[in-house]
Formats: structure tokens, C-alpha cells, sequence
């Protein structure tokens, strides 16, 4: 696995999360370039689908951020991610996958520092777990 | 009990705005097939027995805004779609005309003893049956003790088992259409506009399938088994919704679908839902 990078898809909430990824950002902290942020209007507008489709098109990792519980911009969308989220890791250890490759993460608009901390570990998570399996006997 | 079965039906067929009996039949000692009844003349086609497998409440959504009151015979199990299939507003409960089979236990395919599926059987609580043919009180089959095919594995090797799972699959869909649970006008695996499958149906493409799949059924799967039955490929695709359903029980304290008037697990929340996201490894 010499020079693997892994890819990682995050999806963050706009109301918390991305501007808690700005903060990090102002506040030039350090984090590994192997993230590609989505930004999304609720962390409830991440479907289940969303995160299976991107694992099967060779992305490595899914990390979805939103507000911590009771903040929500919509009072309880990130409820509703927690009960779903919760039940696509069991699916995701039915399958024998690890479920490091899909975490959620509650990340304020003020928690900069929390922001580049999950980064960091989660892209050194699932850089020690290797390329994502699935596909790779379909020749994609 | 068949020809009180046929008495209802002949009775219910003779209301003006009767519109169909769904019902099982068995034609010369073939397999039992669900069976369409029009005219009060075609009752005595109707069967009920150990054979009596298809879960009939699957065809009601098509028949919902066709006009008529559609009769139909439900075992506890299917009851219990019939129930969510009503509560979902998929069925008006006005526009159907529930017959009880009294079900003590479905045959395994060999053999005379008890089919997988029934143990582990709950019949739904205060139901409003329309008629009975005996009383509608749950079998006696306690759960299995767990299936062990795949807690037994390591998660490499589980992964290796589905990659064959899934390798047979066909893709024809079957286990989506026989499905009571699967009744959104628009399918995700038909949407155009995102196209998220195409007909190429790659490996990749089956085990996201067979994953949204399970995902859907989540809290909504009665554990008939359909899909698994009516499988051209023999795909084990009960192992994977027996286990999300009882990881969903263990979760979120949920008795089952359609056992009571409680809505699926994912259409609501609780506060004090476990949350391993906060902070904490995951």
C-alpha cells in the first residue's frame, strides 16, 4: 500500500458544520488534503443511498457532519440522521464492512478546532484500513 | 374451515360494490397461488392451507384507487402489512374487506414440520378483522435461537460471503415486487432523474441494490420471506433482513411492524436515542 491516499467524501450541514469547516479554515489549522466536503442544507438531507452509492464508486470513507442534537436549524433533522446513521453501520457490519468507512460527526459553526481533530482522525482511520473492497473483483 | 372461507367470500361477492376476493387457490394438486375471485359463482376455487405462502396484502396497493371494495384473506403475518400498508394510507381501510385465517403454522417446503418463518410469529394486536374463520390468536413458535451463519464470521469473511450472495443475483427484481413494503409510486432502482442503478448491473451495482434494499425494509419487514422464497438465484437475502430488523428492536425498543398502531423506527425519533457520535470513538 505504498503511497495510498485515501479518499474521503464529507458531507457537512450548512448551518453548523460548514462554517465550523470556515473557522478551521481562518484559523489556519492544519489538516490532511484527502477530503472533499459536500455541503448540504441539513445533515438529514444525507440519504442512506448517498453514502452506499459513493462507497461503491471507490470513495473510501463518509463522514457526515451536522449540528449537535437539540441545534438543529430545523429543530430535529439531525434526529432523524442519528436513527438512520445508527442503522447504516449495523447494515454496513452485516456486510463485513468496517464501519469506521461511514462516521457521524456533531460539529458547531464554533467548534473549529473539533472540525480539523475529526479530519485528521478519520482520514488516519481509514488510511490504516486501506482501500474500500467493495467493486474491486468488478473491475471498477 | 375452506368452506366457511368460501361462504364469506360468496356472501361479500353478492354486496354491489364488491369489486374482487383475493384468495388462494390450488389448481390439481400444483403449488397454491393467489387467486382472483370475481363472480360468486367462482368461489369454490378458494383453498386454505399449510401451503398457503404469498403474502396477499402485496397486491392491494395497485388496487387502491380503483373503485370497488376489494376482499382479501390474510394470515397474522400478513395482517400485520396490511395493518402498515393502511397506517401508510397506501390502503383505505373502508375499500377492504379483511378475512382472518386462523394460520397455525405454514409448511416447511420438505417435510411436514414448521416453516423457518414461523417461528419467532406475532400476530398483530387488536386488529379489525371484518370476518374470522376461527380465532385469530398467535401460534405458539418461540424465536429460533440466532442464526449463526453470520455472527460466526469475521468481517472479512462476511464480506467475501456476500460478494457471492450478491454475485448470483439475476437482478430481476423479483424480491422488490413481491415485496408488501416496496409500494413507492416511483422505485429508486427505476428513477431516471438520478439515475442511481443502470440495467448494466455490476457487482457494484447488485450490492448497492441488495443494500438500499435492506435499508428500505428496515423496520418495515414482516419476515415472510418472500423474497428469499420466490429467489431465482437462491440469494439469502432473509439472513440480512432478519438481522437489521432485530438490530432495529434492539436500537430504538420497537416490537415489530404492524404489531401494534406504532409507525416504522425511521419515520420518528426519540431524544434519547443511543448516540455514538458524541465525541467518543465510534
Amino acid at each position: 500500500m505504498e503511497g495510498y491516499e485515501p479518499k474521503v467524501l464529507v458531507f457537512a450541514c450548512n448551518w453548523c458544520s460548514y462554517a465550523g469547516a470556515d473557522m478551521a479554515g481562518v484559523s489556519r489549522l492544519q489538516m490532511p488534503p484527502n477530503c472533499r466536503i459536500i455541503r448540504v442544507m441539513c445533515s438529514a438531507r444525507v440519504r442512506p443511498e448517498m453514502v452506499i452509492s459513493a462507497l461503491s464508486k471507490g470513495i473510501d470513507g463518509v463522514l457526515v457532519l451536522g449540528c449537535h442534537p437539540g441545534d438543529c436549524h430545523y429543530s430535529e433533522g439531525n434526529f432523524y440522521t442519528r436513527r438512520r446513521a445508527l442503522v447504516l453501520q449495523k447494515l454496513l457490519d452485516c456486510f463485513g464492512i468496517a464501519r469506521e468507512r461511514f462516521q457521524v460527526q456533531w460539529v458547531s459553526a464554533a467548534e473549529g478546532a473539533k472540525f480539523a481533530e475529526t479530519i485528521r482522525k478519520v482520514v488516519t482511520q481509514i488510511a490504516k484500513l486501506g482501500p474500500n473492497p467493495i467493486g474491486k473483483s468488478d473491475g471498477k | 374451515m375452506e368452506n366457511k372461507l368460501r361462504e364469506i367470500a360468496r356472501e361479500f361477492l353478492q354486496q354491489p360494490d364488491a369489486q374482487c376476493f383475493i384468495g388462494y387457490e390450488q389448481v390439481n394438486e400444483g403449488p397454491v397461488r393467489p387467486a382472483f375471485i370475481h363472480t360468486p359463482g367462482e368461489v369454490n376455487r378458494l383453498v386454505w392451507n399449510r401451503e398457503c405462502y404469498t403474502n396477499l396484502a402485496a397486491y392491494l396497493p395497485k388496487f387502491a384507487k380503483t373503485g370497488g371494495i376489494v376482499g382479501i384473506a390474510v394470515k397474522g403475518c400478513d395482517a400485520r402489512a396490511l395493518r402498515e400498508l393502511i397506517r401508510a394510507r397506501q390502503v383505505e381501510r373502508s375499500k377492504v374487506f379483511i378475512v382472518g385465517l386462523p394460520c397455525t403454522g405454514l409448511k416447511a417446503p420438505e417435510g411436514e414440520s414448521i416453516a423457518e418463518r414461523c417461528f419467532g410469529c406475532i400476530f398483530p394486536k387488536d386488529f379489525q378483522y371484518d370476518a374470522v374463520l376461527g380465532p385469530m390468536t398467535t401460534p405458539d413458535f418461540p424465536p429460533r435461537t440466532e442464526d449463526e451463519t453470520l455472527s460466526g464470521l469475521s468481517p472479512e469473511e462476511r464480506f467475501s460471503f456476500w460478494e457471492k450472495e450478491i454475485e448470483k443475483c439475476i437482478g430481476c427484481d423479483l424480491c422488490r415486487k413481491i415485496c408488501y413494503a416496496c409500494f413507492c409510486p416511483e422505485c429508486i432502482f427505476e428513477s431516471r432523474q438520478p439515475r442511481w442503478v443502470t440495467s448494466r448491473r455490476s457487482l457494484t451495482e447488485k450490492f448497492f441494490y441488495h443494500s438500499v434494499r435492506a435499508l428500505h425494509l428496515a423496520g418495515r419487514c414482516i419476515g415472510c420471506g418472500e423474497c428469499e422464497r420466490g429467489c431465482p438465484a437462491g440469494v439469502r437475502l432473509m439472513l440480512i433482513n432478519r438481522q437489521l430488523q432485530k438490530d432495529l428492536q434492539d436500537l430504538f425498543d420497537y416490537k415489530g411492524i404492524g404489531v401494534s398502531e406504532e409507525p416504522p423506527p425511521l419515520l420518528t425519533f426519540s431524544k434519547d436515542d443511543p448516540d455514538p457520535f458524541f465525541g467518543g470513538d465510534q
